[in-house]
């Protein structure tokens, strides 16, 4: 078992098999090996991390990630783009969450690297964003808009042929 | 007085979209859309608009393709997507593919002019046709406006190049790195000779008219104007000239700039091609006299794009290639921080031997900064920080973002944060007391801290950057005006490195 200190200092105790999704904590236990020492993440809180275990339990026997789908946005296009739309059940409940939580879940993730982890809560964050309007994008993340009208203008003009559609 | 409610604290607690960094942002989320959301989310904020253009640029599958869109050829054409109306984008993977396909200097060259005169809208209507009224009708003048077309033409020519160099996989094959960096540079020298040839003949014919005491009057009255466009409206006057000659200048160290910095992105060309490498380091370490924050960036680039290679792709002799390359390099400082996040990065290529040689880098490079803070009256433990820094500097995240601080009349404002936070310190002693919050992705300090919205790219840039200004007293001072360039000094670098250039394409042809 690995023991977890959260920032706070709340303890978590895990499987090891479980908590090597993290590659942070997997290299670290490699590195120094298994002892009764618990782990500090400073960067995590206890909710988010309670969040985290729960992910790396259900995701246990997952393959890993890396050498599949691991092709990076940006670096193909066509067919082969990576989508937001692949989302299972469980993994959609999952990122049910408010903002703020799903926020510290992408940062919690991309810190202790879980990768499946930081690619699924992504595209939760996609998804919120996909197919809406601005005025729509700007109420579901409170921005408010700061274009002159000059510039509005000049986006309404660009982005004319994507409104047409 | 009465407080606001708990839960509105805690929201103001809790990150906030804008929060992420914008590595995760970029590649991680705005990639993900379809690029009709991504206009749209172009339309939200300034801020959104200048981090999605970002995205366009350096992640998304589709690149914005500005003015030469029309020059493309049918097949390419066809797998764009073009609107009447403007921000037509186009794939990062069709210009790869037409790059691909351009094999030697001269197809090259032969394929950007086409697209560029067949697609080049007459920008404030200056190429189009030669001005008619007799003062504008200098040669020179007129040259020069043609000049400065072809320029931004070839600068977002780079901006492509940049961003497939940067690619981390290639839908072609890898060796387009490599056509890129020479066909480009082929074009790059050769606007850099003809923009210097434009100067010297631009400043003869102003010598042979200007009347004896006359040049004064003339500096006062070129920078009393605007460059709004007045130039133009009399371009054959002396003073008109100088502006002119001012801004080819300019232009000038801007294609020198992007020179430096293309191969220093092309790590997968510079690590097939050992003799180049060498040369164009040691050029690259010349130019910190001439042009020191630029050297400082191309060589944190250089060494941002080797330590994010996958693991296999560098071999030991090529490592000992470039440690070898950076030994002893002045300004020794920079040489030193190269070598060691190489060394920290590469630690499983290297021996027992160059694992002390990289302690021994360490304290040496400690022991120079501790000097130049000495000089520069910096505190010994802002020092140390900075040596904390490197030292701390673990092999950065894989996931990164070609940060290029390009910005021409086609591109947003750059990111910025509401407050301060982000600017780039200006002066050694400001980067030093900044350097407490200089933190890696995953660190501690990451959230909310100074530079948390920057990419691992720009914290190597800026933590080179400041190590330059402490090494090379000139970097913190920018090269403020055109007349200031060194062009003279500038010039036989380029041509050695043109020769250079072209000993590398023989030996590849």
């Amino acid at each position: 078992m690995v023991r977890l200190h959260s920032s706070e200092g709340s303890e978590f105790e895990v499987e090891r098999s479980v908590i090597e999704k993290s590659l942070l904590i997997k290299n670290m236990l490699d590195d120094v090996g298994e002892n009764d020492a618990a782990i500090p993440l400073p960067n995590v809180s206890g909710p988010i991390l309670a969040k985290v275990i729960e992910y790396c339990e259900h995701h246990r026997n997952d393959p890993d990630v890396d050498g599949q789908n691991t092709t990076k946005p940006g670096t193909s296009a066509g067919a082969s783009s990576p989508s937001s739309d692949d989302i299972d059940e469980w993994d959609m409940e999952f990122c049910r969450v408010d903002q703020g939580t799903l926020y510290e879940m992408i940062l919690a993730a991309n810190y202790l690297d879980i990768r499946s982890m930081l690619d699924l809560t992504c595209k939760t964050v996609a998804n919120m964003i996909k197919n809406k309007s601005p005025e729509e994008i700007r109420r579901t993340f409170n921005i408010t808009k700061d274009f002159t009208p000059e510039e509005e203008e000049l986006v309404r003009r660009e982005n004319a042929w994507c409104e047409d559609r | 007085m009465d407080r606001p409610p708990i839960s509105h604290l805690e929201h103001l607690e809790r990150p906030r979209f804008e929060c992420l960094p914008l590595e995760l942002r970029i590649y991680h989320i705005y990639a993900l859309l379809p690029v009709h959301s991504l206009a749209r989310c172009r339309a939200v904020s300034r801020r959104w608009r200048a981090v999605v253009d970002e995205a366009l640029e350096k992640a998304h599958p589709y690149q914005r393709v500005f003015a030469l869109r029309d020059g493309l050829n049918p097949g390419l054409a066809s797998t764009a997507v073009t609107t009447a109306t403007g921000f037509p984008l186009l794939s990062l993977d069709a210009w790869e593919t037409a790059f691909y396909g351009l094999g030697v200097p001269r197809q090259f060259a032969h394929w950007f002019r086409t697209i560029r005169l067949g697609g080049a809208p007459a920008r404030n209507g200056s190429v189009a046709s030669r001005p008619a009224n007799s003062r504008s009708s200098r040669p020179a003048a007129w040259r020069a406006r043609a000049l400065l077309e072809e320029t931004e033409a070839l600068c977002f020519l780079y901006r492509v190049c940049y961003g497939i160099a940067g690619r981390r996989r290639y839908a072609e094959h890898q060796d387009v790195q490599s056509g890129i960096c020479v066909n480009y540079l082929h074009l790059a020298l050769d606007m850099y000779d003809r923009l210097h040839e434009a100067v010297a003949s631009m400043q003869a014919e102003l010598d042979e008219e200007r009347p004896s005491g006359g040049e004064e009057e003339e500096k006062q009255a070129a920078h009393s104007k605007s460059h709004d466009g007045s130039a133009a409206d009399d371009a054959g006057s002396p003073a008109s000239v100088l502006e002119w000659i001012e801004v080819l200048q300019l232009q000038q160290q801007r294609i020198f700039t992007q020179i430096l910095q293309l191969p220093a992105m092309s790590s997968r060309f510079l690590l097939g091609h050992s003799a180049f490498c060498f040369n164009f380091l040691s050029r690259l370490f010349s130019a910190f006299s001439m042009v020191p924050t630029a050297a400082a960036r191309a060589l944190a680039r250089l060494v941002h794009g080797i330590i994010t290679l996958h693991d296999g792709v560098v071999t030991a002799r090529e490592l000992d290639t470039l440690l070898t390359c950076l030994a002893g390099k002045e300004p020794l400082a920079l040489s030193l921080l190269a070598r060691h996040q190489l060394l920290l990065r590469y630690a499983s290529l290297v021996g027992p031997d160059e694992t002390s040689a990289c302690r021994v880098d360490l304290d040496e490079l400690r022991r120079l900064l501790a000097s130049a803070s000495t000089d520069t009256g910096a505190p010994t433990s802002e020092q140390d920080k900075i040596s904390d820094a490197t030292t701390a500097e673990a092999p950065l995240g894989v996931v990164t973002v070609s940060a290029a601080q390009l910005q021409d009349k086609y591109s947003t404002p750059p990111v910025k944060d509401d407050g301060d936070d982000n600017k780039m310190p200006s002066s050694p002693t400001e980067s030093l007391s900044s350097l407490a919050s200089f933190s890696l992705p995953g660190s501690p300090q990451m959230a909310g801290a100074p530079l948390s919205q920057t990419t691992a790219e720009q914290r190597l840039i800026w933590l080179f950057e400041h190590v330059a200004a402490l090494a090379v007293p000139s970097a913190s001072a920018p090269v403020a005006t055109a007349q200031q360039w060194q062009a003279d000094a500038i010039l036989p670098f380029v041509n050695e490195f043109e020769m250079l250039l072209n000993r590398c394409t023989a030996h590849a042809s």
